[in-house]
């Protein structure tokens, strides 16, 4: 999977969650928390991100993910 | 025990969502049987009443609340279907108590929730979503496994730090809670108790099973799935299922004179007792016992009883058991109806939309035809075929018996009557 489809499959995942957040501007440097996520919220995301993708990382890999950027390069970072 | 008001009602029916058309569909006695499909599992066809389609957001722009608690409303994820309905029954009881105009303090009101085990299919369909992909489970299915997530959920948005728990006993569950709610009173803690019933979402297997029991009605060779519930009639054969959410505002009169609410009916009485029997098989001797236990409590006699909110599931033992306990509490030749004729049996919301169902008629002074009492079981009771209209309750008593032998009784009072 590409960079581009990665962010994307990131996003639309987000957006089943926080659904306002489709219509909002944001930056991928902006906190989870900022955007209105608490951390079932972040733990949503991250098993539906391992869900699109089939993934066998383990989520404690995900600890440190505080933004969307921070999820992104953790996800190239070890699915080589 | 303390007589409570009714302070507001909410609910969401297959013959009406919101209390003003559930009441219209009791004046007509209109319902909305159909029949139940699974094509997935083996071509299974059950009766049922369902309600048609259920639109959280856009039901909320049609109430008056304030405006960060539609947004709010709206805005819970993962939440069971019943959970959804349930949010509107509550909002519907808090405008009708005008709670968000003059406000009661949080830690003086409590939930209760009737049901265990209500999530069924949700539950179906999450495992089924799962089976191949087992550790990606959604998180939020640990948050909303449990019966109290409707609690939460209601608290959060209503702002009720009191305290909250669910209730189950089978059929009577949330009878059941009506009666915890009304003993909860007895502590002095509260001046309200929100008493919530969800529906309970039945799967095919519990259809099925329902039918193997021989305790739910079946279709059989084109039968017209309207005609199928037949409480107190020759021609009674099993329950059908209904999806059915209420909720009702208990209050202090203390608090409701002080919040100059004119409430019409009160939960005056309440009883409850156990057959010590595992097996579905009701008994007249406990079904006569809580009864009784409600009349007392209500410091009436049986005689000033003149409206029966029948549990009437329509299972010919079932119905032959309830007329014999009324018979032997000393409630005979009044007026009986069952609300099961018209929108089924709620299983773990009956008690509830059944109470609230006997607090409208007593309001509006109508007495609602019970459905297809064509060729009526002898009794004593006045079994009512076609709505009375003009007729003033002044003691009702309603029925609600579950599996493993629970019986609970409540008695509503009308505010109105002069002593």
């Amino acid at each position: 999977m590409t960079k581009d489809e990665l962010l994307s499959t990131i996003k639309s995942n987000l957006f089943e969650i926080i659904p306002e957040l489709e219509d909002e501007e944001f930056s991928l440097d902006e906190k989870f928390v900022d955007l209105g996520m608490n951390s079932i919220d972040r733990g949503e995301l991250i098993t539906l991100t391992l869900e699109s993708l089939e993934s066998d990382i383990p989520r404690v890999e995900f600890v440190k993910a505080n933004s969307i950027k921070d999820l992104l390069d953790l996800f190239l970072a070890k699915a080589v | 025990m303390a007589e409570v008001e009714v302070s507001g009602y909410g609910a969401v029916t297959p013959v009406g969502i919101g209390s003003s058309n559930f009441e219209s569909a009791l004046r007509e006695g209109k319902s909305n049987f159909s029949v139940v499909e699974f094509p997935q599992q083996e071509q299974l066809r059950f009766p049922g009443a369902l309600i048609d389609s259920f639109d959280l957001k856009s039901l909320l722009k049609e109430l008056q609340l304030p405006e960060e608690v539609r947004k709010k409303a709206g805005r819970f994820r993962n939440v069971s279907v019943g959970t959804s309905c349930a949010i509107y029954c509550a909002l519907e009881a808090w405008i009708a108590a005008g709670l968000f105009d003059s406000p009661i303090e949080a830690e003086r009101i409590a939930i209760v929730t009737g049901g265990s085990n209500t999530q069924l299919q949700d539950t179906l369909s999450l495992r089924e979503k799962y089976t191949e992909k087992l550790k990606f489970t959604n998180p939020n299915y640990a948050i909303n496994l449990f019966d109290t997530d409707v609690n939460g959920v209601i608290s959060e948005l209503l702002n009720i730090k009191g305290e909250g728990f669910s209730v189950g006993g089978a059929s009577a569950s949330s009878s059941m809670a009506l009666v915890q709610a009304h003993r909860l009173f007895d502590t002095g803690l509260y001046d309200a108790v929100l008493v919530v019933a969800p529906m309970i979402n039945l799967s095919a297997y519990e259809f099925s099973s329902f039918t193997n029991l021989g305790a739910m009605a079946t279709l059989g060779d084109g039968g017209s799935p309207g005609q199928l519930c037949r409480p107190f009639d020759n021609g009674h054969a099993g329950f059908v299922y209904g999806q059915n959410n209420g909720c009702v505002l208990l209050e202090t009169r203390e608090s409701a004179q002080k919040r100059e609410r004119r409430n019409l009916v009160a939960l005056s009485g309440s009883g409850t007792s156990l057959d010590g029997n595992r097996n579905p098989n009701p008994s007249v001797e406990g079904e006569c016992r809580a009864m009784q236990m409600a009349i007392r409590s209500a410091g009436i006699s049986a005689a000033a009883i003149n409206y029966i909110n029948a549990h009437g599931t329509a299972s010919p033992l079932g119905d032959q058991t309830e007329l014999e306990a009324l018979q032997q509490a000393g409630v005979t030749g009044k007026p009986i109806n069952s609300t099961k004729s018209i929108i089924g049996h709620g299983l773990t919301s009956a008690g509830v939309i059944e109470a609230i169902a006997t607090i409208i008629q007593m309001e509006k002074q109508f007495i609602h035809g019970s459905r297809n009492l064509t060729d009526p079981m002898p009794s004593e009771m006045e079994l009512v075929p076609e709505t009375i209209t003009d007729t003033t309750i002044d003691y009702a008593l309603s029925n609600a018996f579950g599996f493993g032998g629970i019986n609970t009784a409540l008695i509503f009072k009308n505010l109105t009557i002069t002593t």
